[in-house]
């Protein structure tokens, strides 16, 4: 126990010491000092963090409390939230997010029932292909909407030359809320179908079974057991597909450039310069951004350990 | 599903009707896109028709053609294997450390991880920004670099750590031990094989997060160091043909690296999938 | 009062496997009965035909005179037990096991008598706000007992209910299990696969091989007079050997490696036919080596003390694995390994199967 006493958190290795046989038979191997003394091994790790995730994250909330140039403390940068760009900016963000979210979190999760229910090789097609597109996103996305719905987009040119229905001007427009909802709605859907998919396999064949052997019919049984066994996976992902969306700059820049007022492209504005160039409410923006984002992944986070406790 | 069985057979069929019409609908949504981006790409004149008049290869000769474009590419693959291998060397070490010495400092690093996941990216390229770029005039590849890394750490972090939970190592070095083997047979016959598909998982989530990112790549590589995504980005405002071979460049590589992301998770649970929008 | 239960001819195919082939079943109100096979042998599927979670392809099934056959799980009264609890894990102990009173709409006050009747009755009554992944597996089977028991269904259907449990709460509820049937009248089906747990708790064992009824009986006459080589294979330890029957000096015997050993004439066994031969290793006695000439003369070659017996190996020549021998410990105390010992089976202690 010479060494190993010297490291309170290293557990002992080998057999008890004091045992001559096993002394003498196993050869025991000492770990590398870089392993047995200091936790050297996180050290990269915790430095790495505390340089560009604690230190940079500190430097946002200085920023935000101070006067532009001048260093002193204020609030001031947060009342820019006040101004109804901002205001909108931000209201535009969550109603798009959230809208995006429970579209994509209904038909999603349907599409993951009809996905458990089918035969195992509709399963891993299906699912091969959502695991792909949830990977797309941002510019080539944006673009291929354009390819698909634009002026010159492919549904746009079939309904004009087949069917004499014009989208443009005046029906329909990509480059509009409703493009980039369907936009969103094509990277919302197969996160949801992905991470919901594990969750129905997981309600157990076997409680609707328990269900049925105690006189429930089955709406009986979906009301009191199955959709609410289903609830907290089923918010979680919810809670993930709304910051998922929120956070997200790429595919509406690359969409409609800065023509749609969401909030991540407005704090990218005070940030890229020129004249706007206001670290302060930019990074008061972000913080506020930061703050509804943080709350969608941590009630994503804590309803799915709570479910997997339920459903393990 | 015996229970299934009692149901009438024709709300049975009327059930697969609906479930087949929804799969199919969603099979169509997600695949037209890509469709019409490929025919987009390939075609010489489509305005006035249903399907391009005719087909060429120009978007893509053009595309690669273009040094510009080319040293896109380049610098998008040097970022994204730069971030692999900063985000392994940080993750792998401590991750490692944590199962076999100090499984209670989990929590921590857990914790650590995974707050870069609730910062959306316009939010740390300016954190990044305000702390390291304005006051010094250090590499912009390299923090741009470091900052995929914290933004990828979240899946790094959790890919490896489930290789690592998938079994009990700490028990397995321990019996590797009894049997006489040293640290550097351990490493490579039990801890490496048991490590490795955990790490080929997370190298590949992090290629399709880092490959194809926007907005930190404009905010922090800026115009001196220009990657694919901001081209790609360029050209849709320039010429839509090349936009289009492009995002078919884009989808392209992304579908290789999901479809080897599948094959590597298909044998050891799920894979999650990036947030790179 | 429990139900009578009776189920003729049934059938149930899986892909091209005949999982259920032609089983017939009947248990007699307050009667625990227990269907015992390996896995696959169709027991499972038959349990959840009778509770109604498959549609048999042929047969019919009554309860209390009543055919069943396509009335469906809900309205068929029983209550069921499963192997993984199968508790709703979103309510608590107190409202799994109300679930089937509420789905009755009984009265409240009604709810709370029962429930905490049942409580008390499966020892939980401290554990009632508990959710089941806050239970052992002990508990949530206790809790999955009073739930399935909260309707009063005369029918109680067992599928492996003790098997993912440790040994010694398997003990313990198996006991329970035995005292509640008994108290309440239950009829009880139950499936299992460990024949111990069956000849413990049963009144009678439906053996089951390959979909089929191989035997049928009290525990004690399977015990004593496994009816199939099946039976005996698979009921309790024995010796058994294929060997032939020969006559020597007009009276039957068989081989076992190089010695011969003289049976009972119990039915038609025509010399030179190859049979199997099978005895209880609690049959046999050692005896002095010398003088008995119809034993088995060979070596112990090892010694398991189990309480009160203990186990003898003994390898006997010619013979191609050890025979075992049960012996009262107290009995068994003076022998060594490697000592040479005679053992000697009555005629009538060893079953021929044809």
């Amino acid at each position: 126990m010479t060494q190993q006493s010297l490291s309170p958190s290293s557990q002992p290795i080998t057999l008890a010491p004091h045992d001559p046989i096993t002394l003498d038979r196993v050869r025991r191997p000492r770990a590398p000092r870089w392993l047995s003394a200091l936790p050297l091994p996180l050290l990269p790790f915790l430095i790495f963090c505390v340089l560009l995730e604690i230190v940079p994250v500190i430097v946002l909330i200085r920023d935000s409390l101070r006067v532009q140039g001048l260093g002193a403390f204020t609030f001031a940068n947060y009342q820019v939230i006040a101004d109804p760009l901002f205001a909108r900016a931000l209201g535009n963000s969550i109603l798009i997010s959230l809208g995006t979210a429970v579209l994509g979190a209904v038909v999603g999760g349907l599409v993951a029932a009809a996905i458990v229910s089918g035969s195992e090789r509709g399963r891993r097609l299906s699912l091969g292909l959502v695991a792909v597109t949830s990977n797309f996103g941002g510019i080539p996305l944006s673009f291929a909407f354009i390819a698909l719905l634009g002026t010159n987009g492919f549904i746009t040119l079939l309904l004009r030359e087949s069917f004499g229905v014009r989208l443009y001007p005046g029906t329909f427009s990509l480059y509009s809320w409703t493009g980039l909802t369907m936009v969103y709605f094509y990277f919302q859907l197969p996160l949801m179908i992905l991470i919901f998919t594990p969750a129905i396999a997981r309600l157990k064949p076997v409680w609707r079974e328990a269900a049925a052997t105690l006189g429930a019919p089955d709406w009986y049984y979906w009301w009191r057991v199955g959709l609410r066994v289903m609830a907290a996976p089923f918010i979680a992902a919810l809670a993930l597909l709304f910051a998922n969306a929120l956070g997200a700059y790429a595919t509406a820049y690359a969409l409609v450039g800065g023509n749609l007022n969401i909030l991540p492209i407005q704090i990218g504005r005070y940030i890229e310069g020129d004249l706007n160039y206001d670290p302060g409410k930019a990074s008061a923006l972000s913080l506020i951004l930061a703050v509804f984002m943080a709350v969608g992944i941590s009630i994503a986070y804590t309803l799915t350990q709570r479910s997997q406790k339920w459903l393990s | 599903m015996a229970v299934l069985a009692r149901q009438p057979a024709g709300a049975r069929r009327w059930g697969q009707i609906v479930r087949a019409v929804l799969i199919a609908a969603v099979v169509l949504y997600l695949v037209l896109p890509l469709f019409s981006t490929v025919l987009f790409s390939l075609a010489t004149a489509w305005s006035k028709t249903v399907l391009p008049e005719g087909y060429t290869l120009n978007a893509y000769r053009e595309s690669f053609a273009d040094p510009q474009i080319v040293r896109g590419i380049q610098r998008s693959l040097t970022a994204t294997l730069a971030t692999l291998l900063v985000g392994l060397a940080l993750v792998v070490p401590a991750l490692l450390y944590v199962h076999l010495r100090a499984p209670h400092f989990k929590r921590w690093l857990e914790f650590l991880a995974i707050v870069p996941w609730a910062l959306p990216g316009v939010v740390l390229a300016l954190a990044v920004i305000r702390t390291y770029i304005s006051p010094y005039n250090v590499s912009r590849p390299a923090v741009l670099v470091l900052t995929y890394t914290l933004v990828s750490l979240p899946f790094m972090f959790r890919a490896i750590d489930a290789a690592l939970s998938a079994v009990d190592l700490r028990t397995l070095v321990e019996a590797a031990q009894t049997l006489g083997a040293g640290w550097g047979e351990i490493g490579r016959r039990v801890i490496l094989p048991n490590i490795a598909a955990g790490m080929l998982s997370a190298s590949l989530l992090v290629a399709a997060l880092a490959s194809g990112e926007y907005v930190i790549a404009r905010l922090l590589g800026g115009t001196g160091w220009k990657t694919f995504a901001l081209y790609q980005a360029e050209a849709q405002f320039t010429d839509g043909r090349v936009a289009a071979a492009l995002a078919v460049l884009g989808f392209g590589f992304t579908w290789v690296v999901s479809m080897a992301l599948i094959a590597v998770a298909g044998r050891r649970g799920q894979a999650g999938p990036v947030m790179n929008k | 009062m429990g139900a009578r239960l009776q189920a003729v001819g049934l059938e149930k195919e899986y892909g091209a496997a005949m999982a259920v082939d032609g089983v017939d079943l009947d248990a007699r109100p307050g009667e625990f009965v227990s269907l015992l096979g390996p896995s696959g042998c169709g027991k499972t599927t038959s349990l959840r035909l009778i509770a109604g979670l498959e549609r048999p392809d042929a047969g019919r099934i009554t309860i209390d005179g009543r055919d069943v056959t396509d009335v469906p799980p809900q309205r068929r009264g029983l209550g069921m037990v499963f192997q993984q609890y199968a508790l709703f894990p979103n309510l608590n102990a107190y409202e799994n096991i109300a679930f089937a009173l509420r789905v009755r709409r009984l009265p409240k006050a009604e709810v709370e008598r029962r429930v905490a009747e049942l409580l008390a009755v499966v020892h939980l009554e401290d554990a009632a706000g508990r959710y089941p992944h806050q239970l052992s597996g002990g508990m949530q089977q206790r809790v999955a007992l009073a739930r399935a028991l909260a309707a009063e269904p005369p029918l109680l259907l067992l599928d492996e209910p003790l098997s993912a449990l440790d040994a010694a709460i398997r003990d313990e509820l198996r006991t329970e299990l035995r005292r509640l049937q008994r108290a309440l009248e239950l009829t009880v089906i139950y499936v299992t696969h460990d024949q111990a747990e069956a000849m413990a708790i049963s009144d009678r064992i439906v053996v089951m091989e390959r979909g089929k009824v191989n035997q049928v009986g009290s525990p004690q006459e399977l015990y004593d007079r496994p009816a199939t080589r099946f039976a005996a294979g698979f009921i309790g330890a024995s010796n058994r050997r294929l060997t032939t029957v020969e006559l020597v000096a007009g009276h039957p015997t068989i081989r076992w490696g190089d010695a011969r050993l003289p049976i009972a004439r119990n039915g038609p066994l025509p010399p030179g036919s190859t049979v199997m031969a099978a005895w209880r290793p609690e049959a046999a006695t050692l005896t002095d080596a010398g003088n008995a000439a119809s034993a088995l003369h060979g070596r112990i070659e090892l010694i398991t003390f189990l309480g009160p017996i203990t186990r003898l190996d003994v390898r006997v020549p010619g013979d191609d694995e050890p025979v075992l021998v049960d012996l009262v410990s107290t009995a068994a105390a003076h022998l060594q390994t490697g000592q040479s010992v005679a053992v000697s089976i009555p005629p009538d202690a060893i079953r021929i199967y044809a």
